[in-house]
Order: structure tokens, then C-alpha cells, then sequence
């Protein structure tokens, strides 16, 4: 992700779009393992993100973000319509059964990253005492390490509101969270690099 | 950080799969609505919606601009809106529904006709693309635009519109706010949505927001 300019943008067309897959497999990977703790559910979603990308990918603007930005904006909203329960409704016949592409070495691997990913997934979980616009934009900044900016730009905001979130979420947090624990010590190092 | 690779391969051989058939961009292609960043913020709210933007493909290979009319409005009666109606081209579905909302896809640019479908439905809509030779201000009001339009709970791609909120002699007004000297011209397009009291001849370009950069 260090090198934006060798990014290769979202496409319909299928060559250029397993470079993009291959290029945002972990980044997506990593979403979603910071956020289940489950590898057969983590797959579904990492299926359903990239079938969701490729179904949009026409709507990418180049102007407007990134490629990681908008595949942040899109992971969100699928994780949120699985969370409703839609997802599945929706196009059922047309997803992707993600878990039935694993094999055992893949749900160990899947599992180890969600075991190297708890404090994150811990972390997440103390957001979730922030109103949604508050916990969203401190999730992708805090969580999933993105640039204020490129936050800013997967949830369709200006950065200067982002920092204003980021703001009021740091001090909501404070707040609320115990300030001697280790954890605690971590949350605010992120925060302030959020900051 | 170890690597799922068999997933990898399989849901990447699956997705070139899918890539393969997916249809040709602009025809049949689905989009999900998307709204100005106001609306974003407000979490889809509209409450603060100054318009509501659609992003869609633009149809057609050749990537000539979209005509959809040119401001003229269609002596077409607004309907009660047939429950058995549906309303389907390659750019947009129209579908009415018993509790007389109606719902509304944006699927390519080649909007033809829309207002008519729109109007058959009891939808008093006008289509029009901006123009940069018209100067006369037209009066929009996107104040009351979250109890005219919502999204589909189900199906985000899918806008909900409820005629009955249209106030009696206003129209909802669908602006073609395509950058056509964008980045991707034949990619993307937008359509402002508001509503007005008015029956403009034309709509100033000068007047559209457009998609500008987050």
C-alpha cells in the first residue's frame, strides 16, 4: 500500500481485475479478520467484498480516493448488509460460498491471523460504545490503519470532518476506557496516531 | 503473516469466472446508488441532502454522452400508478408498487424515455440534461427530499420513491450531471435529484453541483 502509484485500479475486465485481486487480497483479508473470529465466515465476506468490487467496479473514480479507499467503502457496506442479514437475501444464488474454497491449510492460516488480529478485534469492540459516524471513521483509521485521508474517502467525507470525528471519538473513548491497562495503553497510542 | 493460498487461487479462478460473464459495462450492468457526502454523513438519512447523486456506468461503447430530454416536459398525465406495470429498458427499471411507492433503478446513461416511465407511474418527474448556454436560474428545493426518496433496505442499489410526498404542482427533477470531460466519461456518470415548483425550458449548467473530489 506504501506506493499508491503502482496500485492497479478496480476493473471489470478480468486480467486487469485479478491484479487488483492479487494486489488487495490481504489488505481485505485483513479487514475482515480484524472483525470475525470466525475463518469459514471470514472467507464468505473476503468472497463477498471482491464479488461486490468487481460487480462495482465501474463505479470507481479515481478522483474520489484510492483504490484501498473505495475498497474500504465497499468492504464496510458488505460487512454491515451481512450484519443486517441481507446480504444473503440479496443475490443469494449469485455470491460466492466462500468457505467451500478453503482447504485445512487455509482455515489454519485464516486462524492464525485472527489470533495474531485480537487486540485489533478487541479494540473494535470498545468502539462500539461510539455513535456509528464516530465508529466508523475510527475503525478504518485505528483499526485497519488507514491515512486519515483515505478514511475520509471510503466513507465519503471530507478529511476535515474525519479529524473532527476522530476527535470527538478519542475524547468519548477516554472517557470510558481504563487508562492502566496495557490495552488501554495501546488504544491510545492509536488514537494518537489518529490524531 | 501466513497466507490462505488454495483460498486464494480458488476464489481468484472464481472471480475471473465471474469477471468472464459478467455483462458489458452500460447495458445490463448493476450499480449501487451512491449520495452527495452530506447524505453519507447523515447515514443515508437524506435529511440534509442538498441533491442525491446516483453513480452509474455510461452506456455505449463509443462513449458519446447520454441524451436524455433536453428540458422538454411530456404532456403525459400522471397515472395512479398500475400495479402491474413495469418498466424496463438497458439503462433503467421503473417499477410501481401497491403501496404506491415506486421503485427505481439506474442501470446505464441512455435514459430515454425515463420520464415518461416515471410520469406513468405518478411520478411527476422531469428529465434534463444541463446546459451551459442556459442562464435562467431554476428554483430547486432538496429540503423535503428525504421523504421524497429513500434507498431500498434490501437492495441498496434500489431508490424507493414515494409520489404522494411530491407536493401538488412540484416536480422531482433528474438532472444527467455527467463530467464529460472526467477522468472516466464513459465510465461514469450522476444524476442530481431535487425537487422544484418550476417547468424550465432549460436548467443552467452553472446551477449543478457535479460530482466534485471528496
Amino acid at each position: 500500500m506504501s506506493a499508491e502509484h503502482l496500485i492497479a485500479p478496480p476493473s471489470r475486465d478480468p486480467a486487469a481485475f485479478a491484479v487488483f485481486y492479487q494486489q488487495q487480497f490481504d489488505t481485505v483479508l485483513g479487514f475482515v479478520t480484524r472483525r470475525t473470529d470466525s475463518a469459514h465466515l471470514a472467507a464468505d465476506l473476503t468472497a463477498d467484498i471482491f464479488l461486490t468490487a468487481l460487480e462495482q467496479a465501474d463505479s470507481y473514480d479515481a478522483r474520489r480516493g484510492a483504490p484501498v479507499a473505495w475498497l474500504y467503502g465497499i468492504s464496510r457496506n458488505v460487512l454491515a448488509s451481512h450484519f443486517r442479514g441481507s446480504v444473503r437475501e440479496r443475490d443469494a444464488v449469485a455470491r460466492i460460498a466462500g468457505q467451500r474454497l478453503l482447504d485445512d491449510q487455509d482455515v489454519s492460516a485464516i486462524e492464525g491471523r485472527i489470533d495474531a488480529e485480537r487486540e485489533a478485534r478487541g479494540l473494535a469492540g470498545r468502539h462500539a460504545a461510539l455513535s456509528e459516524p464516530l465508529r466508523a471513521v475510527l475503525d478504518l483509521v485505528a483499526v485497519d490503519g488507514l491515512a486519515v485521508r483515505e478514511a475520509a474517502r471510503a466513507l465519503g467525507i471530507s478529511a476535515a470532518t474525519a479529524r473532527v470525528r476522530l476527535h470527538r471519538a478519542r475524547k468519548a473513548l477516554q472517557k470510558v476506557v481504563p487508562q492502566t491497562t496495557t490495552t488501554s495503553t495501546s488504544l491510545n497510542v492509536l488514537l494518537e496516531a489518529a490524531s | 503473516m501466513t497466507t490462505p493460498l488454495h483460498f486464494q487461487q480458488k476464489l481468484g479462478a472464481e472471480l475471473a469466472a465471474r469477471a468472464e460473464n459478467l455483462p458489458v459495462a452500460g447495458t445490463t450492468a448493476r450499480v449501487r446508488p451512491r449520495y452527495t457526502r452530506r447524505l453519507v454523513a447523515t447515514g443515508l438519512g437524506l435529511a440534509a441532502a442538498t441533491t442525491a447523486v446516483v453513480l452509474m456506468p455510461h452506456g455505449g461503447a463509443s462513449g458519446v454522452a447520454p441524451a436524455p430530454q433536453a428540458g422538454s416536459v411530456a404532456p403525459h398525465s400522471a397515472g395512479g400508478g398500475s400495479t402491474a406495470v413495469q418498466l424496463t429498458t438497458a439503462s433503467y427499471t421503473v417499477t410501481p408498487h401497491q403501496d404506491g411507492t415506486v421503485s427505481f433503478q439506474l442501470i446505464g446513461a441512455e435514459w430515454s424515455g425515463l420520464q415518461d416511465a416515471l410520469r406513468s407511474v405518478g411520478v411527476p418527474a422531469l428529465v434534463m440534461t444541463p446546459s451551459a448556454s442556459c442562464h435562467t436560474p431554476v428554483a430547486t428545493d432538496s429540503s423535503r427530499l428525504e421523504s421524497v426518496m429513500s434507498l431500498d433496505p434490501a437492495n441498496g442499489r434500489i431508490s424507493i420513491l414515494h409520489p404522494a410526498a411530491i407536493p401538488p404542482g412540484e416536480s422531482l427533477l433528474l438532472l444527467d450531471t455527467a463530467p464529460k470531460d472526467g477522468l472516466h466519461p464513459n465510465a461514469v456518470g450522476s444524476l442530481e435529484i431535487s425537487l422544484t415548483k418550476e417547468t424550465p425550458g432549460c436548467f443552467p449548467l452553472s446551477q449543478t453541483n457535479g460530482v466534485g473530489v471528496g
